[in-house]
């Protein structure tokens, strides 16, 4: 998915941003707009330097849950549905970026040579992102973090898995195939053991998925459309026992999007039945869907099909206001003709919106509809990104 | 009533002269007293300034030892709370092109996670929303969010990989840039103990944001490894949110911390560090309360003469029916009126004039504690309005007394000038009581109390009081007995001298004006000269090694200003070194505030340059077991005598250590401790400056080229270059300060000197403040006497006679006033020497004079009293004779 090059730059540089603000002698110092995280991907600001993603590759696992340095963005994208054991449902977002900030570095010149280096410098940062969605009290709480590959600040690594940033992370604690999720800010905190619940699939061409005509305008990309989840909330310090369903995305990439591909919506659903829907929709500059659009539907027995846009018909069917003048459409109606589904996607709460740089809307919602004249229901995410202010 | 008013406004238009001289009094007092809290509260704010633009929104940090903290110790906090914001800070003190600059190292990652909510007053704060504004201005086709809030430097990725991938990156305020000459993406050369490293400025701040002048922003790598800090933190900002989740986080943080690493709120550094000034601040201080003394003195008297010269006309007044009260009420308004305006010019001149110390005060303190660049002038309302209330007060009571005094005779008797001077003529015989019973409570003050600078201070005020009032009755004394020897020999002259001593309520007051300020400028001058000659001697003691080195910079206790290790053993074993000292400063803390700490290795024949003011027996057998010595400075300010323990944090914790003895320090207001001790304690090896001893026969001069050589040749074997020749050109070479025993000497004294500047200046403000003031006095008085001349000269005294009769009388005051001022100078400057001095400071100085000082007194004395009747002898001397017999 393109989102993952869109948002780890914008994050980005919301990281640099407030970066040399608290230290600083700090100010803008370019006319905004010049600075636009989609302005620096259009002029394709160089992966000269990254591995591009061009052929379609094998995967292989545990090694491609680790990183891939050598590409310039990489995300590990956790999503959730839980239910306490009381009854109140909640939804989690816990997103890890990586981004290799300039190509690994080749040997210095020698011009410190005698000098020791410091154990900060580093190529590699990682953002990430953490947001509950508490349904019974209809509040939206979200959290970012920045940090360095160094020092074990943050990092990510294939066997035992792990993903961290500073006291969050994703990580096989202790046995084989269980994962164990942890984060927490001010308001609330998560401790999850996850198990995937079938192997990773993957998405577009045998994971390659194409974005743009532009070569290298592409990324790998496998998802894990389910995981089982328990564990505790915590609000504050008071602990609640939770269980649900969890979706890993796993996305790396060193391209961009192309010039008039303004930005995307996209779905993971998760139906009662155990079957699964992903479908992202990128659009124009026009504001037309992007034939490069694409998705893929994963059957209750796991197996994988993948979708082009022609095979999805989505519509919107209201839209909601962010404070800060965003329109951002808030009710879809989604139809699959080839797999007789038709089903209303709907937030549960309708300020999901994660006020990074830039924002993004990304929320818990709620799916009933159909599927070959049956009732289907389930529960699913949708993502949000480059909506302009109006 | 409104014929009052007119009379007092008329009076004054009349008088021009006498209106601008008290006017001109009460400003001088009031500017020298504003002009010093100027200077002293703008460094203090620039420095509290530049601490904010460093620590930005944090509310807490975590410091260490001289070592600063393991770096490890941010990643196990990092990981271990995630609900704190912690971010790492390295620093030291850097010079480019010659101006010393505060490097920041910063990890931007981790700043970004520090919310400004807890700080809304922040500079970075207000940074912050100032940019959010602009940024929805974005084009309409990108998320206009894309530009956030506070987008500040580092405003695309690509620059954030320059700043963490090419070397050198560093970032600073545009006005910064501009005044070194450096342009956008410009290559500098910037300075650290030394050693020479190459800088791109990536990132210009065009905003002038206060305390970011003296910033230069690097990442905190880059920083690690130009300050020789690799692995270290010098600190980590910390912020919780306000309440109990963030009390319960700090206390869970502060457990998680090792041994000798603290946890303090943010403001305690910028607190702890200007206590550090303390010295230099208290010195400034005592320098203002002395401005005020003499301040007061002038408005005193340029008040009370503007009262007193309207005896008459207030006589008038009353026996035309004004009541006492409306002339007392008048007197009050117009003094009012006075002292506002006067003290409202004071405080503008004293703004202007404090800008002029801000340059001598900063230099002091970069050469001496912080880097610090006063930007702005700033007085804080509470000294303004000190200063103006001081003015406005004493203009008060100055003229208050006179008018109570005139209001309370018959208005029949004021209007006889015999009756006022036959009352000043009792008053100088009560005044000589007063002034031994003033003398007698300046002893009793000073023997009644042992610390309290403002007992001390009142006892000085109270010995200065003590000869001006003795003043009167001796210049009476000594002009009627004068008077009467000159009498046979030239009548005139006895006539000068007796009028000098029948007009005993002008004169009596002038000299004794003058007789004070001549007084306090000897004190201060002999205070001064003492402390500078003991200062001299004490160098001479301490400094017992041949050649010092030492790496350049600022800032005296820095941890980079280090000597290679290489360079240090090359220099040491260089033939012709017989010995060293070696030594390391730091500054640690301890429960009572921050400490510096000089960790010495010492020669045997250094012990001797180590002066033991309070000790028992020979303190070095314990001195190598780990007992510390403390400078007197200290010693006073914590009340620690040898016997007592001083706790220090040490890299392990609190740890007690023995004083061993007290030792004479002018330098530092530190401690001395075995490096040994300091090294197992702290785990600090470095080594800031080497003394060397040269062997019988080895003279610096020949042996410093050979030292140049080793150190070079060190450093050129390190870095393994190919030819010698290419290797010394090489960047990363150290450079070293050099210098001989005389060389240090001549700087320690020009950096003395350069400190009291500021003393000479207010020295000589203070001296002008009383000349005016003897102007003023002397100048009411020979108008007076216009008439008395005007008889003179009718009876054959010619214009260049009665001009030198004039400048006779004045000159014989001066030195009436000279002769009273000499021992009460000297008793002022023993009582700033041994008691001021000691409570200021701390420091115990030896009382030296030089004839020159009671030369300059004679000087200013002289100059004064033939300046004070250049007017009246200019004006008699061409006035026609008929007009000045008439005026009366």
């Amino acid at each position: 998915m393109a989102r993952s090059c869109l948002l780890a730059c914008a994050l980005l540089l919301a990281a640099c941003s407030g970066g040399v603000g608290p230290a600083s002698v700090g100010n803008p110092s370019t006319a905004p707009g010049t600075a636009s995280p989609l302005d620096m991907l259009r002029a394709g600001s160089s992966d000269s330097g990254f591995a591009r993603v061009l052929t379609v590759r094998p995967f292989e696992f545990p090694q491609d849950h680790g990183p891939h340095p050598s590409y310039r963005l990489e995300w590990w994208y956790f999503t959730g549905h839980l239910r306490s054991t009381r009854g109140e449902r909640l939804g989690f977002e816990l997103t890890f970026f990586r981004v290799a900030v300039a190509p690994q570095a080749v040997p210095q010149d020698g011009a410190d040579a005698t000098a020791p280096a410091s154990s900060w410098r580093t190529r590699q940062i990682y953002v990430a992102h953490f947001a509950v969605t508490d349904i019974e009290r209809k509040t939206f709480h979200w959290t970012e973090r920045h940090a360095r590959d160094a020092l074990g600040l943050a990092g990510a690594q294939a066997a035992p898995f792990r993903v961290w940033l500073d006291g969050w992370s994703v990580a096989q604690e202790g046995t084989a195939g269980v994962w164990t999720l942890r984060a927490a800010d001010r308001a609330y905190g998560l401790t999850l053991e996850m198990r995937p619940l079938s192997p990773p699939v993957l998405n577009g061409d045998r994971g390659l998925s194409v974005k743009s005509d532009v070569p290298g305008s592409a990324s790998y990309y496998y998802s894990i459309p389910r995981l089982d989840a328990r564990g505790q909330l915590f609000r504050g310090a008071r602990a609640t026992d939770v269980s649900g369903t969890a979706w890993l995305d796993r996305e790396w990439s060193s391209g961009a999007l192309a010039p008039n591909e303004q930005g995307w919506d996209w779905f993971a659903l998760q139906l009662d039945d155990g079957s699964a829907l992903m479908f992202y929709a990128l659009r124009d500059i026009d504001g037309a869907r992007d034939s490069h659009s694409a998705g893929t539907w994963i059957a209750a027995d796991g197996r994988a099909r993948a979708l082009s846009s022609d095979d999805v018909r989505i519509d919107v069917l209201s839209h909601w206001h962010s404070p800060d003048g965003i329109l951002y459409p808030s009710r879809w109606r989604i139809r699959v003709s080839s797999l007789g589904l038709d089903v209303e996607a709907t937030p549960v709460l309708a300020d999901q919106e994660l006020q990074t740089s830039p924002r993004y809307w990304e929320g818990d919602v709620d799916i009933s509809g159909e599927r070959n004249g049956q009732t289907a229901a389930g529960q699913g995410y949708v993502e949000l990104v480059g909506y302009p202010r109006r | 009533m409104s014929t009052l008013w007119a009379a007092s406004v008329r009076h004054l238009l009349r008088h021009p002269a006498q209106l601008a001289l008290a006017l001109a009094g009460l400003a001088l007092g009031v500017a020298t007293i504003t002009s010093v809290d100027v200077a002293t509260a703008s460094s203090s704010r620039a420095f509290a300034l530049s601490v904010a633009a460093v620590s930005g929104p944090a509310t807490h940090e975590i410091t260490g030892g001289p070592q600063g903290i393991d770096e490890r110790l941010y990643a196990r906090l990092a990981a271990r709370f995630p609900r704190v914001a912690l971010a790492p800070v390295v620093e030291g003190y850097v010079t480019v092109r010659d101006e010393a600059l505060q490097l920041v190292g910063i990890d931007p990652l981790a700043e970004a996670d520090f919310s400004d909510e807890s700080s809304p007053g922040s500079l970075s704060a207000a940074a912050r929303s100032a940019a959010a504004a602009p940024a929805t201005a974005s084009s309409a086709t990108v998320p206009s969010a894309a530009a956030p809030p506070g987008v500040t430097l580092l405003d695309s990725v690509a620059e954030l990989g320059r700043w963490l991938t090419e070397r050198g990156s560093v970032v600073m305020a545009a006005s910064t840039a501009n005044r070194l000459g450096i342009p956008p993406s410009g290559r500098f050369t910037l300075e650290i103990s030394g050693r020479s490293h190459q800088a791109v400025l990536i990132g210009r701040d065009s905003g002038n944001q206060a305390g970011g002048e003296t910033l230069v922003l690097a990442d905190i790598a880059q920083a690690q490894e130009w300050l020789g800090l690799v692995g270290r933190l010098s600190r980590i900002e910390v912020q919780v949110p306000p309440g109990a989740i963030g009390d319960a986080d700090l206390a869970q943080l502060r457990e998680q911390l090792p041994p000798g690493v603290q946890l303090e709120a943010a403001q305690q550094r910028s607190l702890a560090s200007l206590d550090l000034t303390r010295a230099f601040t208290t010195d400034l201080r005592a320098m203002s309360l002395l401005a005020l003394l003499v301040g007061l003195f002038l408005i005193y008297s340029a008040m009370s003469f503007a009262v007193l010269q309207r005896r008459r006309t207030f006589a008038v007044l009353r026996a035309l029916g004004a009541t006492r009260l409306d002339i007392l009420r008048l007197v009050l308004v117009e003094a009012a009126v006075l002292g506002g305006a006067g003290a409202l010019l004071g405080l503008a001149a004293g703004i202007g004039l404090g800008r002029g110390l801000i340059a001598l005060v900063s230099r002091t303190l970069n050469d001496l504690y912080f880097v610090v660049a006063v930007q702005s002038v700033s007085l804080s309302p509470g000294s303004a309005l000190e200063a103006v209330g001081a003015g406005l007060l004493t203009a008060l009571v100055a003229a208050l007394l006179p008018a109570w005094e005139a209001t309370h005779v018959a208005p029949q008797l004021a209007l006889r000038r015999s009756a006022l001077e036959a009352r000043a003529l009792g008053l100088a015989r009560a005044l000589v009581f007063a002034s031994a019973g003033l003398a007698l409570a300046a002893g009793a003050i000073v023997a009644g109390s042992s610390r309290s600078l403002l007992a001390a201070f009142v006892a000085l005020f109270f010995l200065l009081l003590s000869v001006a009032a003795l003043t009167p009755a001796l210049l009476r004394a000594s002009a009627r007995l004068l008077a009467r020897r000159l009498r046979g020999a030239s009548p005139i002259g006895g006539i000068a001298l007796g009028d000098v001593a029948a007009s005993l309520s002008r004169t009596g007051v002038a000299v004794a004006a003058l007789a004070l300020a001549v007084a306090a400028m000897i004190g201060v001058s002999v205070m001064v000269e003492s402390f500078r000659e003991s200062l001299h001697e004490w160098l001479g003691r301490t400094m017992s090694a041949d050649i010092y080195v030492s790496a350049p910079g600022p800032g005296f206790d820095r941890p980079e200003r280090r000597l290679d290790p290489r360079v240090v053993s090359a220099l040491v074993s260089v033939r012709g070194v017989s010995s060293y000292n070696v030594g390391r400063g730091a500054t640690v803390s301890s429960p009572l505030g921050p400490v510096r700490l000089d960790a010495v290795t010492l020669a045997p024949q250094a012990h001797a340059g180590v002066q033991l003011t309070e000790h028992r027996g020979n303190v070095w057998p314990a001195f190598a077991r780990g007992a510390i010595l403390v400078a007197e400075p200290l010693a006073w300010r914590w009340s620690l005598h040898p016997g007592d323990r001083l706790a220090l944090v040490t890299a392990s914790g609190l740890r007690s250590f023995d004083i061993a003895g007290i030792y004479r320090d002018y330098g530092t207001d530190g401690v001395l401790m075995d490096r040994t001790v300091y090294r197992r304690s702290w785990g600090d090896d470095g080594v800031s400056s080497l003394g060397l001893y040269l062997a019988p026969g080895v003279t610096s001069g020949e042996i410093v080229p050979a030292l140049y050589t080793a150190a070079a040749s060190a450093a050129v074997s390190a870095v393994g270059a190919a030819s010698a020749a290419s290797a010394a050109a090489a960047a990363g070479r150290q450079a070293l300060l050099i210098a001989s025993n005389a060389n240090v000497r001549a700087i320690s004294m020009s950096i003395f000197d350069q400190t009291f500047v500021i003393t000479r200046v207010l020295d000589w403000l203070a001296a002008g403040v009383a000349a005016i003031g003897l102007v003023s006095s002397l100048l009411a008085w020979e108008l007076e006497r216009t008439r008395e001349l005007g008889i003179l000269r009718s009876l054959g005294l010619t214009p260049r006679g009665a001009a030198l009769l004039i400048e006779a009388q004045t000159v014989f005051m001066g030195l009436v006033a000279l002769v009273a001022a000499v021992p009460a100078g000297l008793l002022a400057a023993e009582l700033l020497v041994t008691v001021v001095n000691r409570r200021a400071f701390g420091w115990q100085i030896d009382f030296h004079l030089r004839g020159a000082q009671l030369i300059d007194a004679l000087r200013l004395a002289l100059v004064a009293a033939l300046l004070a009747g250049v007017y009246p002898a200019w004006r008699s001397a061409r006035a026609p004779i008929a007009a000045d017999i008439r005026e009366e």
